[in-house]
């Protein structure tokens, strides 16, 4: 499995400034590839995030193509593509992403639900919790975890469909070194496991556990070890 | 249960703020339209039954009574009271061209006192002549009416003896007439020989302010009957003006009155409906804006989780179905209970004949207004869930960091 990004770039109409359109990713090109850890470093407003998203297939390039092994993401239609998302890439959007109607448990669960309502996957799920470190919090309400916490729970919402690319939106930020050590390691441990994983961070304690890394600024990726 | 229905359901159950919020308003929708449309209706009936219990194209009076009563109030709003005229005015009417039949009616008022049960209109009508009161006490009862027998409106109370006294004159309830909804349900009906009875008893015991009347010799009114092919208008002009100390009046005259207050109450009642209806569909329309953005990081979530833009609006005009179809029919039962509680009281406050529709055109109002309300639910949050749809899921997940 592979996830391509072949030239893609991305611009948004910015309100009161004289330059009409920003340029938020240009012409970048990444290859997520199985059992491998990418990681695209660069400071908040570089485009890190815009790339994500399109290799994500939630935010259509204005040039470029997403492949995803031989199927161009953005030929498919929304029907199509949200059930490619659901069932091959999980993504860990940034900040607390938790549905506060919903428990810890039926979190992880959802992305299972909304199309195989009937599947029974408790015992992953209650798996997945374990690993990340929150087994004890399944039944609890959202409101009640901390944001490590909540982090981990997206971590284990990510994989319960047992994707084979992940998406990791600035997983660490604002955790304490503890959860953001155990996070990246969750990250890793999954790429070891045969999933193709992009971390997208400003923080350099990503570096360790990747296998290559790149840096974003001002729109342009560049390759960095 | 499929997903949607079920994650709908968790969401109303688990957020009950935010669902007591959207209920309240669309209880409020459906009481108003439910509640609105029911009190219209019922004025719209009772003045519709009114009209066929007058049973008369003219009603005709002594000229004296016009002038000292209001007529309207003793012939359409039950206010006890009486007149009489000399009974050769029923030959003067029937000789005027144009008149098919004329029935007299005796009425006599009885009083709260010892000697009565009740203060009541008390009509007498001629059980070979009438053609207004008969049809109709024959759809409750099928016997004829022996002297000392009443019929009594439907809001008129009596025990299990089933005995009235008025002027100290026992009276067998025989029948029990339907509701109305006027004031027609507080009259009792008897043949004119009872009514002569009551009303020379009244007289012997000096509580008749007509006491040198021979009640033998009298009537209070005269229905008329006009012919086919004739104006109702113009025959009343006749009678007007060929025979004397009497005052005709055309019968859809006399409810033309109530029926004006009626229209201009029933133009009020509908206005406050509309305003209502506007406020709350503008006010639900915030409300699930105010909701949508609340929760555009949750449908975001769903985006990045594999929703489509499909399942996410059925999502959305789910819990508001449900939402919709709960307060639609709490609403409907809150006005239902007020307008079936309080009819009659309702109806004496706006002095207009007040009778609830049948029970199938309420249940199809009913049924209008819960389709209405989900429907109404359902349009405002397709709307909000198709601009929801539209918004960039990524910049959303960013808002708020």
């Amino acid at each position: 499995m592979k996830l391509l990004a072949d030239n893609i770039s991305k611009s948004f109409a910015r309100a009161g400034s004289q330059q009409k359109l920003f340029s938020a990713v240009q012409e970048a090109s990444l290859l997520l590839e199985a059992g491998r850890l990418v990681a695209v470093k660069g400071r908040s407003g570089s485009g890190k995030s815009t790339l994500l998203n399109m290799l994500g297939g939630l935010l259509k390039p204005d040039a470029g193509h997403v492949f995803f092994d031989k199927t161009e993401l953005y030929t498919l239609d929304d029907v199509a593509l949200s059930r490619l998302r659901n069932q091959k890439i999980g993504i860990i959007p940034q900040g607390h992403t938790a549905l506060r109607s919903l428990t810890v448990l039926e979190n992880v669960i959802l992305p299972v639900r909304l199309y195989e309502p009937e599947k029974d996957v408790d015992n992953r799920a209650l798996a997945l919790l374990q690993e990340v470190g929150i087994a004890e919090l399944a039944r609890a309400n959202p409101a009640e975890l901390s944001g490590g916490e909540l982090r981990r729970m997206a971590v284990a919402r990510a994989l319960i469909q047992n994707p084979p690319v992940l998406l990791a939106d600035e997983p660490t930020g604002d955790l304490d070194d503890e959860n953001t050590e155990l996070v990246l390691h969750l990250l890793r441990k999954a790429a070891d496991a045969g999933t193709a994983v992009l971390l997208v961070t400003h923080e350099s304690a990503a570096e360790p556990y990747a296998d290559e890394v790149y840096t974003m600024n001002a729109g342009k990726l560049q390759f960095v070890s | 249960m499929d997903f949607i229905t079920s994650f709908s359901l968790q969401n109303i159950k688990r957020r009950p703020g935010r669902t007591i919020a959207v209920l309240l308003f669309s209880v409020l929708f459906a009481t108003a339209i439910f509640g609105g449309t029911l009190l219209t209706g019922s004025m719209q009936q009772g003045l519709r039954v009114l009209n066929s219990r007058l049973g008369a194209d003219i009603v005709v009076v002594p000229v004296a009574a016009k002038t000292k009563f209001n007529v309207n109030s003793v012939l359409l709003q039950g206010t006890p009271g009486y007149f009489y005229m000399e009974r050769k005015v029923l030959d003067d009417v029937a000789g005027i061209e144009g008149v098919e039949k004329v029935s007299p009616q005796l009425f006599l008022a009885s009083m709260t006192a010892d000697c009565c049960s009740a203060s009541l209109q008390i009509v007498g009508f001629d059980p070979r002549s009438d053609f207004a009161i008969q049809p109709w006490i024959r759809e409750t009862y099928g016997g004829l009416l022996g002297d000392g027998d009443i019929v009594a409106g439907s809001n008129v109370r009596f025990t299990d003896t089933r005995m009235l006294k008025f002027y100290d004159v026992n009276c067998k309830v025989a029948a029990q007439l339907a509701k109305t909804g006027s004031a027609l349900d507080n009259a009792i009906y008897a043949n004119e020989d009872t009514v002569k009875r009551l009303i020379a008893a009244s007289q012997k015991r000096g509580m008749n302010q007509y006491n040198s009347f021979d009640p033998a010799d009298a009537t209070s009114t005269v229905l008329v009957k006009v012919k086919d092919g004739y104006d109702i208008e113009k025959v009343t002009g006749e009678i007007n003006l060929h025979v004397r100390k009497v005052k005709a009046v055309a019968a859809k005259n006399l409810i033309s009155d109530v029926a004006a207050g009626l229209s201009g109450l029933s133009d009020m009642i509908g206005i406050c409906i509309g305003v209502i209806w506007i406020l709350c569909v503008l006010i639900m329309m915030i409300v699930f804006t105010m909701l949508m953005n609340e929760r555009k990081r949750e449908f975001a979530v769903l985006r990045v989780l594999g929703t489509s833009r499909s399942m996410l609006s059925r999502m959305v005009v789910s819990e508001a179905v449900l939402i919709n179809l709960a307060g639609g029919i709490v609403g409907i039962a809150l006005a239902s209970m007020f307008v079936m509680l309080f009819n009659t009281a309702i109806g004496n406050l706006l002095k207009v004949p007040f009778l609830m529709p049948p029970v199938s055109t309420i249940l199809l109002l009913a049924g209008a207004t819960l389709l209405i309300s989900v429907l109404a639910g359902g349009i405002i949050s397709a709307l909000s869930a198709k601009r929801i749809s539209n918004m960039d899921t990524s910049l959303i997940l960013r808002e708020g960091e």
